[in-house]
């Protein structure tokens, strides 16, 4: 019986307030899921620079990367992304490119919206698609954030964890909770519960609230087979429409930021590394050329990076489209040749056990959605 | 519906507001004659002092501080780098030279000082409403300005026409700044601003406008706005529309099929344009009634207030009393926004967490450091800069231009929970609460049920906490 096979066939873990069911979960060998929401749209032809494409200095001038990490003799890596390019070596990365989600209005708030509900009408439902896979593996998760993402709403609440830094205030007690659980009904209540099982685990422990640290707390926790099965982390100011850097610069210190919120989950999470799958999600690409400011305006397609010991392969998968003008999405954009829903649920298949077949009905809605597993697990 | 329950729903609660009005009608009127004239607390006898001038800078003002800053830190690194200084010394000369220049602290203690003290109080929640409208995050200098742009732009926008209104917000140089316009110019468009201006701030993508209309509407906009470096060339330049002729793109553009006119009153063409179009007439009435009346506003509270928008030409006070009428007469519930809750707890509970002006230890001010009798300084408490942020919710914040959330599930998580019994524990421990829970429950008018249920909570701090973390409170 292969790793997968394993995991389909076993009982499915209770989910109850945040916490799987103790006694289950000690039987149950899912994987773990850490996506990372790079906000405002990543430009991926800086971050993985199709350096065999000779149109590529045409188009960008002044953003052209000079010293990227070798990958092979069509991309190249932003040198920020020092830690994934070791991943890559170690077989434990792969990059999409030319992919996203197949939506192309270029706004923020649909394009993220979309990203998260996996749902091509923007605003148009309540829960995430990651929140409607973990209801159906029943398995818990936990936003690194004040807020809950859409992306991880589902039938049950999610736990967040973003820690208070309130001069003065006191941990909130039990008692005050009892009150409040007994003026409290629906999602106010769920909500409450799960805080009080958060102050019974006495999860007050960690304090750092940066991109990284919460990467180092969520690692830290999904290493625990008790603890969430998924994590959310958001990094925002990808939206580089000015000063966008080359090597270095804004979008630089971006990359940077990813390159070590992604070493900190593989740090973190120890030996369930082997069992993990990063995502990173981006609601959409940036124009291929650059505008009058430096920077790049929102376009279509981008790059995903796929990071965890659930990767048999490093790879780069991508039907590039090509940077000529006649190429380009509205002679504008980079096309996204891959749907990045076909990513998420190879993603899922990997970590949660689903089969595709329920991911594109039950989670996408999209009968057609094609299969990719085998493209980047195999 | 009574005073004590729409002030609820509005997030309201100074003393004030419940002894000035016996019913809902006199309570909208009377509250949106008021001048708001910020931190004067009449009911409490001059305990609070107004803001003083010499701590608020007009926009002129704010522009030369901006520059006469960036022209000493080029200074202040140049010597430094001569003298080879440490690291730390680096910084603490930087933060000595940041202390004489930044008015972000000072802006940011009155905005919440007003939330706190000031009257007007429904006029302060529509000027939060449209600040949200038209956000503006921390992007390079924007901090330096958000504080003018609240109190000129939008603040005294509440008195004019949506038109002018968002005219003003888009040439304010904190909005030009934040979405890049300052970049966008003849020598290469930058359509940051443009999209939004169309998105987010009018017609909304439900008028399926095209790239075109967008790259047309930026070329409209190239040429206002500069960056530091250009402001510091320009002298005597109306900051309060920053265009220059040299920077702009000649000739007229089409934008939705309607033809803008050359020069810098194209702007204002686009903007009267786009003020009276229907969609987004329709586009911010829904987001009106949404955050005031709630989620599940019907089409007929819609149908009212487009009527009113239509029949006023975007006359915003009487915008204004058309979405108040309908929360007033509306049972739909509305979610309070965390800071907007934070004001109305201590306001509604008479807490001193926050102090006037000249104790807050701000420039120029007496230092009073007053500690409470577990040795905790006060003025460290009631940092609010830390305060708007722990909620989730600082105006002066790095974040999208779509602002915070509207919708009530956004806000709604463990964590959002716990900051919110934090905040009211602190109002209790330390602002000294002039009402005890049962005074602040009998002005509220909260229900029969939730009051049985808080009163069987024997201890005070705890009934404190739970009656503002009550639904009542939470979503009126």
């Amino acid at each position: 019986m292969n790793r997968r096979e394993f995991i389909y066939s076993t009982p499915a873990a209770l989910f109850f307030s945040g916490f799987p069911n103790f006694a289950l979960a000690s039987q149950k060998k899912l994987g773990r899921m850490c996506i990372i929401i790079l906000e405002g749209g990543l430009d991926g032809i800086a971050a993985v620079p199709p350096i065999g494409d000779r149109n590529l200095p045409k188009l960008r001038k002044d953003l052209i990367i000079e010293n990227e990490l070798e990958i092979n003799p069509f991309f190249g890596l932003h040198p920020s992304l020092k830690n994934f390019a070791k991943m890559l070596h170690m077989n434990e990365a792969t990059i999409i490119h030319a992919v996203n989600f197949p939506y192309t209005r270029r706004s923020h708030f649909e394009g993220q919206n979309i990203v998260e509900s996996g749902i091509l009408k923007p605003f148009s439902s309540e829960t995430g698609w990651l929140g409607r896979a973990m209801d159906l593996s029943e398995i818990s998760g936990r936003a690194l954030s004040l807020d809950t993402p859409l992306l991880v709403r589902g039938k049950q609440k999610v736990e967040n964890f973003f820690p208070a830094s309130m001069k003065g205030s006191r941990n909130d007690s039990q008692a005050l909770l009892e009150a409040l659980q007994n003026v409290y009904e629906g999602d106010l209540l769920e909500t409450a519960n799960i805080l009080s099982d958060q102050i019974k685990a006495s999860q007050v422990d960690f304090r750092a609230r940066d991109p990284v640290g919460l990467a180092t707390y969520a690692g830290t926790k999904m290493k625990n087979s008790i603890g969430p099965r998924v994590s959310v982390i958001r990094v925002p100011d990808f939206d580089t429409h000015a000063n966008q850097g080359a090597d270095k610069g804004e979008h630089a210190a971006q990359l940077t930021i990813v390159d070590d919120v992604l070493k900190a989950l593989k740090d973190s999470l120890g030996d369930v590394w082997s069992n993990t799958i990063i995502v990173t999600l981006t609601e959409f690409g940036r124009t291929a050329r650059q505008n009058g400011s430096g920077g790049t305006d929102h376009g279509f397609g981008s790059a995903s990076f796929l990071a965890g010991g659930l990767l048999n392969n490093s790879r780069i998968i991508s039907d590039w489209p090509g940077l000529k003008s006649k190429n380009l999405f509205e002679d504008r954009d980079l096309y996204a040749t891959v749907d990045m829903r076909s990513v998420c649920a190879a993603c899922l298949e990997a970590s949660f056990g689903l089969e595709h077949e329920q991911i594109r009905e039950d989670v996408f809605f999209e009968p057609k959605l094609p299969r990719l597993f085998n493209e980047i697990f195999s | 519906m009574k005073v004590g329950h729409l002030s609820r729903k509005l997030g309201l609660g100074s003393e004030g507001l419940f002894s000035s009005y016996s019913n809902l009608e006199d309570l909208i009127d009377g509250e949106l004659s008021k001048k708001l004239t910020f931190m004067g607390v009449p009911e409490r006898a001059g305990e609070i002092e107004y803001w003083p001038d010499r701590l608020t800078y007009n926009l002129d003002e704010r522009i030369d501080k901006i520059s006469s800053y960036w022209t000493e830190k080029e200074a202040l690194e140049d010597e430094m780098e001569k003298l080879k200084l440490s690291k730390n010394e680096r910084e603490l000369r930087r933060n000595i030279l940041g202390d004489k220049y930044h008015m972000e602290k000072i802006d940011k203690y009155k905005f919440f000082h007003s939330g706190c003290f000031g009257d007007a109080q429904i006029k302060l929640r529509l000027s939060y409403f449209w600040l949200n409208h038209f956000t503006v995050g921390d992007v390079r200098e924007t901090t330096e300005l958000i504080g003018n742009f609240w109190e000129s732009t939008i603040v005294n926008g509440l008195e004019g026409t949506f038109s002018d209104l968002l005219y003003y917000s888009t040439c304010h140089p904190a909005m030009l700044d934040y979405l890049d316009n300052i970049f966008n110019n003849k020598h290469g468009i930058n359509d940051n601003l443009a999209r939004e201006l169309l998105e987010l701030h009018s017609v909304s993508p439900s008028l399926k406008y095209t790239e075109n209309d967008i790259h047309n509407a930026a070329k409209v906009l190239a040429g206002w706005g500069m960056t530091e470096k250009d402001r510091r060339k320009i002298k005597d330049l109306d900051w309060r529309e920053p265009w220059l002729k040299t920077k702009a793109i000649s000739g007229d553009k089409k934008v939705l099929g309607k033809t803008i006119p050359d020069g810098k009153s194209g702007l204002r063409a686009l903007i009267d344009f786009l003020s009276l179009h229907s969609n987004t007439i329709r586009h911010i009435s829904s987001k009106l009634l949404r955050h005031f009346v709630g989620e599940s506003f019907t089409d007929l509270d819609l149908q009212k207030v487009t009527e009113v928008w239509e029949g006023s030409n975007g006359n915003l006070p009487k915008i204004h009393k058309a979405v108040l009428t309908i929360a007033a007469q509306s049972n739909k519930k509305s979610f309070t926004w965390p800071l907007i809750w934070s004001f109305q707890v201590l306001r509604s509970s008479s807490s001193r967490l926050v102090f006037g002006y000249d104790e807050a230890g701000l420039a120029g001010s007496k230092i009073i450091k007053p500690k409470n009798e577990m040795g905790y300084n006060l003025n460290y408490i009631a940092d609010c800069e830390r305060l708007m942020q722990e909620m989730g919710q600082c105006f002066w914040s790095k974040r999208q231009p779509n602002g915070f959330s509207d919708k009530r599930k956004d806000w709604i998580s463990s964590e959002y929970l716990d900051r919110r019994i934090r905040f009211a524990g602190l109002a209790f421990d330390f602002g000294q609460p002039g009402r005890s829970s049962i005074e602040i429950m009998d002005l509220h008018n909260v229900s029969g049920d939730l009051r049985n249920k808080l009163l069987q909570i024997k201890d005070d701090r705890e009934r404190f906490i739970a009656l503002f973390c009550s639904p009542e409170f939470l979503e009126a």
